[in-house]
């Protein structure tokens, strides 16, 4: 136990450094980092992914030694902040406490501190400082804009505001492609259940009487690693003709080109939580494994899953412009990584050693694994998972909108 | 007509613009390896300048024609304008969040399957409005192409001609601080063409800034107040009407092209061509 002092006191301190850095934008990506960083300490400290409740009950004397150290870090960090609104010093203050807390107490009563409790911290920060300047962002982006200055007349805007402001064409765009999917069909959208439903029944059947499956309701595993793995497939390999299929648009209007994959994979979003929304509920009963409280915390993993399919699917629209068999090269790819992704298996099936860690690296084996976690075992993810889902989701945007920009010049001229 | 203002909503500075007219492209990943391989298929390719060191200003309200044979850059430089292609060499500014309405061809986007309603809520969209801002010049759209009947219809089963209407129809309606225009007149019937007349007329007298593309004398007398004739890319006058018009078709005689309508004394109610 003698690493939680050191590591819980870098925790605590972190969180607090955007507090003193000017830029609002610089704060929330050191925010990031940090976050990141003590994921991938708790990792390599091996911190289990107990429950966070039962750990907090275990220390009794947590409890008596919270409000004083709460209130002292509240000081704290307010003086180290200096700035005017109270939000961020309190939260700070109460996550600060909180960890200081479970560093004090961790060794007396012998539980290892959970994960959950040293990032959360850092991963609360973060999550707050990104939405508040998100949203904060959102509601500027309109209004602001200066009138009269000449600029180039593709100047680059943040992506956000860009895609706020085109918020009407996604929108439609979404929209006439759900038209076309499902016109003269009186089922409407209870059709894009049809194909996750049969391949959840084929394969259920396969692995009940063919090859019988030693885990209890293996058909909801199968279920949450089918829709996953449907929504990433699906998505990129639509994303593919994102730019090439809209040819004569991009050659004689200007609009941001991003809005094109962009609406590619809200397209595909939508028939996905339409297919969880109907489905996990059946499922979840039908083979009794009932939903916990850890349910409403899916949103995490699948917020990441998106991210990484859109990294995913600016990098192949943007390809395809180009070079016009990527798609025949993404067909491959797919069929590869479905046996390589724990859609049909589980991670645990491999005894520990080199496979299980290359199953473990595999693209979406850590988004699969954390959305089963939450909804079937009820438990949190460990950091392993955690750490590995934010890097491939964070690399692929950014190498994504990397590309997608680098390229969006050529689109009408190479199309 | 207004006085043009004196603020430039466009400036273009020593704008170059190279095409790569390329052999061998790979278009593909298996010929990028092929072309690792084999020397003999790597891609070459032949420069071509569509555009060589233009510089002009266009202020607010001026309504600019150019004119050029083909391949003299006129529809590259509309595209620059526009934003669809950024330029090799040079500086094209634009006012910053000026709504730039393209009709580079009409009827771009329209999807057959889509009704003519759906069909215009997207082209508008794709033009930079807000769904409130649609709902609002819906009824005006509808109205100005005459297919308020046909709202509901898959726009498959339009003739070419309700195609071009809508489009032209939308364009028209964004409001749009700057507006740019391919050759539109040259299709549809004399009715259409003397409604796009009454429009553009309309557009200008708001003070609009109008860029036109044409071949045609007639409709740049009727439009506009200064011309630009490109050459090869370069800009070889920039000026009034009349005498552009006339260093046009003294161009295109040297060159042996015969310029249908350009004489010297142009008949002033001439029919627009069907």
């Amino acid at each position: 136990m003698g690493y939680t002092l050191p590591v819980g006191f870098v925790a605590a301190l972190l969180p607090m450094t955007p507090a003193v850095t000017p830029a609002p934008w610089r704060a929330c990506f050191l925010d990031a980092l940090v976050a990141a960083a003590a994921l991938a300490l708790a990792w390599w400290l091996h911190l289990p992914h107990g429950a966070p409740a039962q750990w907090l009950l275990a220390t009794p004397s947590l409890l008596q030694l919270f409000p004083l150290v709460f209130a002292l870090s509240v000081l704290a960090v307010s003086r180290v902040g200096g700035h005017g609104a109270w939000a961020r010093p309190v939260l700070a203050g109460g996550v600060l406490s909180l960890t200081l807390c479970a560093v004090l107490t961790g060794p007396a009563s012998g539980t290892p501190v959970p994960w959950v409790v040293l990032c959360g911290a850092s991963w609360l920060t973060m999550l707050l400082a990104l939405a508040w300047r998100g949203s904060q962002l959102w509601h500027s982006a309109v209004h602001s804009a200066r009138q009269g200055t000449l600029v180039a007349p593709r100047h680059h805007t943040p992506v956000l505001a860009t895609l706020r402001r085109q918020q009407t064409l996604l929108m439609l765009l979404v929209a006439r492609d759900l038209t076309l999917k499902y016109r003269g069909s009186t089922l409407g959208m209870l059709w894009s259940l049809a194909n996750p439903l049969i391949m959840t029944v084929t394969y259920g059947l396969v692995f009940t009487y063919v090859y019988p499956s030693r885990i209890e309701g293996f058909v909801y595993l199968l279920l949450l690693g089918i829709l996953a793995w449907s929504f990433v497939a699906v998505t990129t390999r639509m994303a593919t003709s994102a730019i090439v299929d809209s040819g004569s648009l991009v050659k004689n209007v200007y609009f941001p080109r991003l809005v094109l994959p962009t609406a590619t994979v809200l397209f595909n979003l939508s028939q996905y939580v339409v297919a969880l929304v109907v489905l996990v509920p059946i499922l979840s009963v039908a083979t009794g494994h009932l939903p916990s409280w850890l349910m409403l915390l899916l949103p995490l993993p699948l917020m990441l899953l998106v991210m990484f399919a859109w990294g995913l699917s600016l990098v192949l629209a943007a390809t395809t412009a180009r070079l016009r068999d990527v798609q025949h090269l993404l067909d491959v790819a797919l069929q590869v990584l479905f046996w390589a992704t724990p859609v049909v298996y589980t991670l645990d099936i491999f005894p520990p050693g080199p496979w299980s860690t290359l199953a473990l690296y595999s693209p979406l084996a850590p988004f699969i694994t954390a959305l089963r976690s939450l909804a079937f075992a009820a438990e949190w993810p460990s950091a392993q998972v955690m750490t590995l889902m934010v890097l491939y989701a964070g690399c692929a945007v950014a190498v994504g909108l990397g590309v997608f920009v680098r390229l969006e010049e050529q689109f009408a001229e190479s199309l | 007509m207004r006085p043009a203002s004196e603020s430039p909503v466009v400036r273009f500075t020593q704008v170059s613009k190279r095409f790569l007219l390329r052999r061998n492209a790979a278009g593909s990943v298996k010929e990028l390896c092929l072309a690792a391989l084999h020397p003999s298929r790597r891609e070459t390719h032949r420069e071509l300048w569509a555009l060589r060191d233009v510089t002009f200003d266009i202020h607010a309200g001026e309504a600019v024609a150019f004119v050029g044979r083909n391949g003299s850059g006129k529809s590259t430089l509309l595209k620059l304008v526009a934003g669809i292609t950024a330029p090799t060499q040079g500086q094209v500014l634009v006012t910053r969040d000026a709504r730039i309405g393209t009709l580079i061809e009409l009827g771009i986007g329209f999807h057959g399957e889509l009704s003519a309603r759906d069909n215009v809520y997207l082209n508008a969209a794709i033009h930079g409005l807000s769904r409130r801002e649609i709902d609002e010049v819906y009824p005006a759209i509808l109205d100005y192409s005459g297919l308020a009947d046909f709202a509901d219809q898959p726009v498959r089963n339009f003739s070419s001609g309700m195609h071009m209407r809508l489009g032209f129809s939308v364009a028209m309606q964004l409001r749009p601080d700057i507006l740019l225009l391919d050759e539109v007149f040259a299709v549809g019937d004399a009715a259409f063409q003397a409604q796009c007349l009454d429009t553009m007329r309309a557009y200008r007298h708001r003070g609009g800034t109008l860029l036109f593309v044409s071949h045609e004398p007639e409709s740049v007398r009727q439009i506009c107040d200064r011309v630009i004739v490109l050459d090869a890319g370069a800009v070889v006058y920039d000026g009034g009407v009349d005498e552009g018009l006339e260093a046009y078709a003294r161009l295109s005689a040297s060159r042996g092209i015969d310029v249908a309508g350009v004489d010297e004394h142009p008949a002033p109610a001439s029919p627009p061509r069907a």
